[in-house]
C-alpha cells in the first residue's frame, strides 16, 4: 500500500521546478534583486537535497524563515498589501514552498502560486511580450497540473500535452464567451490604493532642474493619433499641470480653486485626438492645448474634470493605462475675462527673493505699457543676449532668478519659464507656469506621435485683457530648434540624451518605430473592451445586449448548452461497447463449460479456458484451442466478421463430441 | 476548493483593475475549471468493479483483496485511488486501456481469526487536472479466510490413539486406513470402486503414503485456551507439511483424514479458521 501523500519522484520534480523558473520569470521581472537571489537559493538549496536523496527541512525551519522574508518585504515596502509587494512576496513564498516541497500536492499548490504570481504580473504590464509569454505558459501549466493529478505514474509529457490540449480545445469557447459577454464595470472597486510608484513622471511640483531630470527617462508618457491632418510640432503644447506659487526658488500649484469661470471662445478649427496614456500614478491627465470645456472626459472610469487652473485632473490616480479622445480648439480664447481673485493669484510672488529681477521688471512696466510689448521685451533679450539652453546648467542659490538671468545665463526650459513669468508677473501681468510635454516623436507606421518623458517642457502663460490667456514659450526665443525638432537638437550635450530622444534616420530607429506601432496596436486592442465598448459592441450584434442583465442571460444560456453538449458527448464517448456477435458466441461457450463442470474464473484468459478443457477432456482440446484462437484474433485483432462464425461452427463441434471417459 | 478561491480572487483583480488580459486568463482557467469537472466525472463513471479470489491469511498479516476493475469504454480511465473507509492508506490503480480490464488490491490487516470481510472502499479519482474529486462507494461481499497465527514455538504434537491402531496394521489396499475421500483431479484408474460397489461414496485409494510417517493432531490432546490451542495445532500442521510427513486433524465436529499436500493444508487450515464460528 503506497502512503498517502504521494511522493514525487526526482524526475516529476525536476520537471515541475522547470516549469515554475519559467513561469516565474516574469514575477521576477517586478521584483526586487534580493527576493530573485533569496528563490534562487531557495531552489537550488532544495535541489541539491533532491540529489543527496536527504529529507526535506523541518517545517518550523520554513516558518522562521518566512517570518524574516517577510520582515524583508515590510521594510522595503512599508506594507504587506498592495500591487509593488505582491511580486516579492509570492516570490518570497513560492521560495519558502520549493524548499519543503515533498509531495504531488505541494507542487499543485506551487503551481497555483505561479498562476496567481503571472496573473499579478499582468497587472504590471499588458505589454505584447508578456502577452504571447502568457500564451505559452498557461497550456503548459495546464499540462503540469494534468500531469500532478495522477498519482502513481509520471505521465509521458506527450501524453499530458495531448490530454491538456483536448482540455484546452473544449474551454476555449467558453472563455470567449465569457470574455465578450461577462459585463465590465469600469471603474475600481475600492480605491486604488496605490503608493507613490518610484517612477519617474510629471513632478508634483517644479523646481530648476526638474525637467532637467526628465530628459533621462525615454519612457513613453502617452502615445496620440489625430483625426485629420497631424499639427506642426510647433502646436504640440501638453498640458499636464499649471503652477500658481512661487515662493523665489520653487513653483507649486498652490490650492486648487473651483472653476469659477468657465469663459472660452471657440476658435476656427477644431482638433480631434486619442491619447492612450500610460500608468503615471498621478492624476494628471494630459490634453492638448486650448481644451474645450464642455466635453466629459472620462478617465480611470471616473470623469475627469476642469479645475480651478484650467487643467484637467482625474478623480484616481492612473494606475492603468487609459484611452480618451479629446478636442482642442488652436485658435480658441481661454477666460477673456478674469475674475478679480483670479487675477489677484496670477499677480503673486514673493518679494524677499530676485530683487533684481523683480526691479527690472518694474522698469519694463514703466517703458511698456501692453502686456505683449512687456514680454517681447523680456523674449528679446532672451534671444539677443548670450543665453544658452543646456542640461548642464551652474548651480543657482538663494536668487536663483537673478542668479540666472543676469550671471550664468545658462539653463534649460524650467529656468526660462519661472524667470520670464516672474518678471511678468512684477510687470504687473497675470501669469502662471504650465508643464506639460511639447512636441513627441512621429511614427510614421501607424500615423501617431509617441510622447516619452525626455519630452517633458515648462513654458508660460500670460493673461491679456480681451484675449484671455494667451501661451508663450521662452524656450522658443533661445532654442526654437527645442520647439520644432525635440531636446536632442537643441542642446549642446545632446549625448547625454537617451537614444530614444534622437530622431535622425537610422536602421535601429525604424526598428524601434516598428515595434513600437506593434505595441500600440496591441494596446488598442487590449485596451479595448471597457465597459463601453463591450456595450457598443455587443449592441451591434444584437441591440438588447447592450444591458448587463441580457449579457448574462446570453452567457448563461451559452454556459449551459455549451455544458450540456459537453456532458452528452463525453457519455456518449463513454458508453460501454456493444457486445459483438464473437463475444456472444464465446460467452456462451463459457457458460455451457460451467455446467459441464468446468470452473472458469472472471479472470480466465482464453488460453486458460482452452487448458482447462484440456485437462477436462483431453479430445476436445484441439477444438478449445482454435476457439481461443478465433476469440484473439476478434479481440486483440479486429478479424470481426469471419470469426465469429468460426466460433459458433466450433463450439457446435465440441458440443456434439461425445463425452469420453 | 482553493482553486475556485483563487480564481474569485483573480476576477476581483481584474474587475477592480479592469485589466483585459487578467480577465483573459482567468476566464480562461475557470473555463478549464468547469471542463475538467466533467472530464474527471466521466473518468469514474462507468467502471466495474468485481472480485477476484483471494489468498488465505494468517493472523495479524495483510489480507489482499484483489480486485477486477473493467472499462467497458472505448475511452482510457486513468488514475484511481481505492481507500477503506477508515484508513488513511491509499492504494493507486493506474490506468485501464479501453475494452480491458486492471487488477486493483487493498490490503487490511487481518485481526481475527475466521473469516475477514472487506468493509466498503471508495474508489476516487482527480484526473484529469487535480481539480475536481470525484468518488464513489464500493460494497464488495468479498471475504477473505484467516488462519489463526502459528504459534511461535510448540511442543511436539503426541501421538493419537487412531494412529497407534494405524501403524500397527499397514496391509494392502483394501485397509480401511488406506481409503480417503475422492477429490477432483485424483485418476480415475486409483478409485476404490468396489468401496463404492458397496455404498460407501466414492474413494480413492491412497497406498503410497509411508506409513509410519503420519501423524494425527488432536484437539484433546492440547492444552491451554482455545485460540492458543489452534495455534498449536497450526504449527503442526505448517511444519508437518514443510517436512513432508502426512498428517490429519480431529477437533470436534470435524475429522479430516491422513494425507498430505496444499489442497490438505489448505483444508486443515480451514478448519482451525472455521472453528467456533460455524
Amino acid at each position: 500500500m503506497i502512503k498517502s501523500g504521494l511522493e514525487t519522484t526526482s524526475a516529476e520534480l525536476y520537471q515541475a521546478f522547470a516549469l515554475l523558473c519559467l513561469a516565474v520569470v516574469p514575477i521576477a521581472a517586478y521584483s526586487p534583486a534580493w527576493a530573485v537571489i533569496s528563490v534562487a537559493v531557495l531552489l537550488a538549496w532544495r535541489l541539491s537535497i533532491e540529489r543527496a536523496g536527504k529529507a526535506v527541512p523541518p517545517q518550523w525551519l520554513g516558518v522562521v524563515l518566512g517570518l524574516i522574508c517577510f520582515a524583508l518585504v515590510y521594510v522595503n515596502y512599508r506594507t504587506l498589501n498592495g500591487l509593488e509587494a505582491a511580486s516579492p512576496l509570492l516570490l518570497v513564498m513560492m521560495g519558502l514552498k520549493i524548499v519543503e516541497t515533498e509531495s504531488k500536492r505541494d507542487l499543485m499548490v506551487l503551481m497555483l502560486l505561479s498562476l496567481f504570481g503571472m496573473a499579478t504580473s499582468l497587472l504590471h504590464s499588458q505589454g505584447i511580450l508578456i502577452s504571447i509569454y502568457m500564451v505559452l505558459v498557461a497550456p503548459l501549466l495546464l499540462a503540469q497540473l494534468v500531469t500532478l493529478s495522477h498519482p502513481s505514474k509520471q505521465l509521458g509529457l506527450k501524453q499530458a500535452l495531448s490530454i491538456s490540449s483536448k482540455l484546452l480545445v473544449q474551454s476555449l469557447p467558453f472563455a470567449v464567451a465569457l470574455f465578450f459577454l461577462f459585463p465590465r464595470l469600469d471603474g475600481p472597486l475600492w480605491g486604488t490604493s496605490q503608493q507613490a510608484k518610484a517612477t519617474t513622471g510629471m513632478p508634483q511640483q517644479l523646481s530648476m532642474g526638474d525637467i532637467t531630470e526628465l530628459t533621462q527617462s525615454p519612457n513613453v508618457a502617452f502615445r496620440v493619433q489625430f483625426e485629420g491632418l497631424n499639427p506642426r510640432p510647433t502646436d504640440l503644447y501638453w498640458r499636464v499641470a499649471v503652477m500658481n506659487e512661487f515662493d523665489g526658488k520653487t513653483w507649486s500649484r498652490g490650492p486648487i480653486p473651483e472653476l469659477e469661470n468657465r469663459g472660452f471662445e471657440l476658435g476656427d478649427e477644431t482638433l480631434s485626438y486619442t491619447l492612450t496614456l500610460e500608468p503615471q500614478h498621478n492624476k494628471y491627465v494630459p490634453v492638448l492645448e486650448r481644451f474645450l470645456p464642455t466635453q466629459a472626459l472620462s478617465v480611470g472610469g471616473k470623469r475627469a474634470l476642469l479645475n480651478g487652473n484650467w487643467q484637467i485632473a482625474a478623480e484616481n490616480n492612473i494606475a492603468e493605462r487609459q484611452r480618451y479622445t479629446a478636442l482642442a480648439s488652436p485658435s480658441a480664447k481661454i477666460q477673456p475675462q478674469l475674475g478679480r481673485l483670479e487675477r489677484r493669484r496670477g499677480l503673486m510672488y514673493s518679494s524677499d527673493r530676485n530683487l533684481k529681477a523683480i526691479a527690472w521688471a518694474r522698469q519694463l512696466a514703466d517703458e511698456y505699457s501692453t502686456a505683449e510689448q512687456r514680454a517681447s521685451a523680456i523674449l528679446k533679450q532672451f534671444s539677443e543676449q548670450e543665453y544658452h539652453y543646456s542640461l548642464r546648467p551652474p548651480p543657482l542659490g538663494n536668487d536663483p532668478v537673478d542668479e540666472f538671468l543676469f550671471e550664468t545665463q545658462k539653463g534649460f526650459c524650467e529656468h526660462y519659464a519661472s524667470s520670464f513669468t516672474l518678471l511678468m508677473r512684477a510687470a504687473g501681468v497675470p501669469s502662471r507656469v504650465v508643464i506639460g510635454y511639447q512636441g513627441g516623436e512621429y511614427n510614421a507606421d501607424g500615423d501617431y506621435w509617441i510622447v516619452r518623458q525626455l519630452d517633458a517642457h515648462a513654458w508660460s502663460e500670460i493673461w491679456v485683457e480681451g484675449k484671455g490667456w494667451i501661451r508663450i514659450d521662452p524656450t522658443y526665443a533661445v532654442a526654437p530648434e527645442r520647439v520644432e525638432s525635440g531636446v536632442a537638437a537643441s542642446v549642446l550635450e545632446a549625448e547625454l540624451l537617451p537614444a530614444a530622444a534622437r530622431r535622425g534616420s537610422s536602421l535601429f530607429r525604424t526598428l524601434r518605430l516598428k515595434w513600437d506601432s506593434a505595441e500600440n496596436r496591441w494596446n488598442q486592442i487590449v485596451l479595448g473592451y471597457g465597459e463601453k465598448q463591450q456595450r457598443e459592441f455587443l449592441e451591434k450584434i444584437l441591440p438588447a445586449l447592450g444591458k448587463a442583465e441580457n449579457m448574462i442571460l446570453l452567457l448563461t444560456v451559452i454556459i449551459s448548452t455549451g455544458t450540456l453538449s459537453l456532458v452528452f458527448w463525453l457519455a456518449w464517448k463513454n458508453r460501454p461497447l456493444p457486445i459483438s456477435a464473437t463475444e456472444k458466441s464465446y460467452r456462451r461457450y463459457v457458460a455451457w463449460l460451467s455446467t459441464k463442470g468446468v470452473q472458469i474464473g472472471a479472470s480466465d484468459g482464453p488460453l486458460t479456458v482452452a487448458e482447462k478443457v484440456s485437462q477436462r477432456w483431453p479430445s476436445r482440446g484441439a477444438l478449445a484451442q482454435k476457439i481461443a484462437a478465433s476469440y484473439i484474433a476478434v479481440r486483440y485483432q479486429q478479424l470481426e466478421q469471419e470469426s465469429a462464425a468460426e466460433i459458433s461452427q466450433q463450439f457446435k463441434a465440441m458440443q456434439q463430441l461425445k463425452l469420453v471417459g | 476548493m482553493i482553486f475556485g478561491l483563487l480564481l474569485f480572487i483573480l476576477f476581483i483583480l481584474a474587475m477592480n483593475y479592469n485589466n483585459s488580459l487578467v480577465f483573459a486568463l482567468t476566464f480562461f482557467f475557470a473555463a478549464v475549471y468547469l471542463v475538467s469537472m466533467i472530464h474527471v466525472h466521466r473518468n469514474l463513471q462507468g467502471m466495474l468493479v468485481s472480485s477476484l479470489p483471494n489468498a488465505d491469511v494468517f493472523c495479524w498479516e495483510d489480507a489482499i483483496f484483489k480486485m477486477n476493475f473493467q472499462n467497458p469504454a472505448a475511452i482510457e480511465k486513468n488514475a484511481f485511488q481505492l481507500q477503506l473507509k477508515d484508513s488513511d492508506e491509499v492504494s493507486h490503480l493506474v490506468d485501464v486501456a479501453p475494452r480491458s480490464s486492471s487488477l486493483g488490491e487493498i490490503s487490511l490487516e487481518a485481526q481475527e481469526r475466521g473469516t475477514l470481510q472487506l468493509p466498503r472502499f471508495s474508489v476516487s479519482t482527480t484526473f484529469p487536472g487535480g481539480l475536481f474529486y470525484a468518488w464513489s462507494w464500493v460494497h464488495l461481499s468479498d471475504s477473505c479466510v484467516v488462519y489463526p497465527k502459528p504459534a511461535s514455538s510448540a511442543p511436539k504434537p503426541p501421538k493419537s490413539a487412531a494412529e497407534e491402531g494405524a501403524n500397527a496394521s499397514k496391509k494392502g489396499v483394501e485397509d480401511i486406513s488406506g481409503l480417503r475421500e475422492y477429490q477432483d483431479g485424483d485418476s480415475l484408474k486409483r478409485v476404490a470402486w468396489k468401496t463404492l460397489a458397496k455404498g460407501q461414496g466414492l474413494k480413492t485409494l491412497d497406498t503410497e503414503e509411508p506409513a509410519d510417517d503420519h501423524i494425527v493432531f488432536d484437539w484433546e490432546k492440547t492444552h491451554g485456551d482455545v485460540e492458543s490451542r489452534l495455534s498449536t495445532i497450526c504449527r503442526w500442521i505448517i511444519d508437518s507439511e514443510a517436512a513432508g510427513q502426512s498428517y490429519g486433524l480431529i477437533l470436534p465436529r470435524v475429522n479430516i483424514g491422513i494425507h498430505k499436500g496444499a489442497n490438505h493444508r489448505t483444508n486443515c487450515l480451514r478448519a482451525l479458521a472455521r472453528f467456533g464460528h460455524d
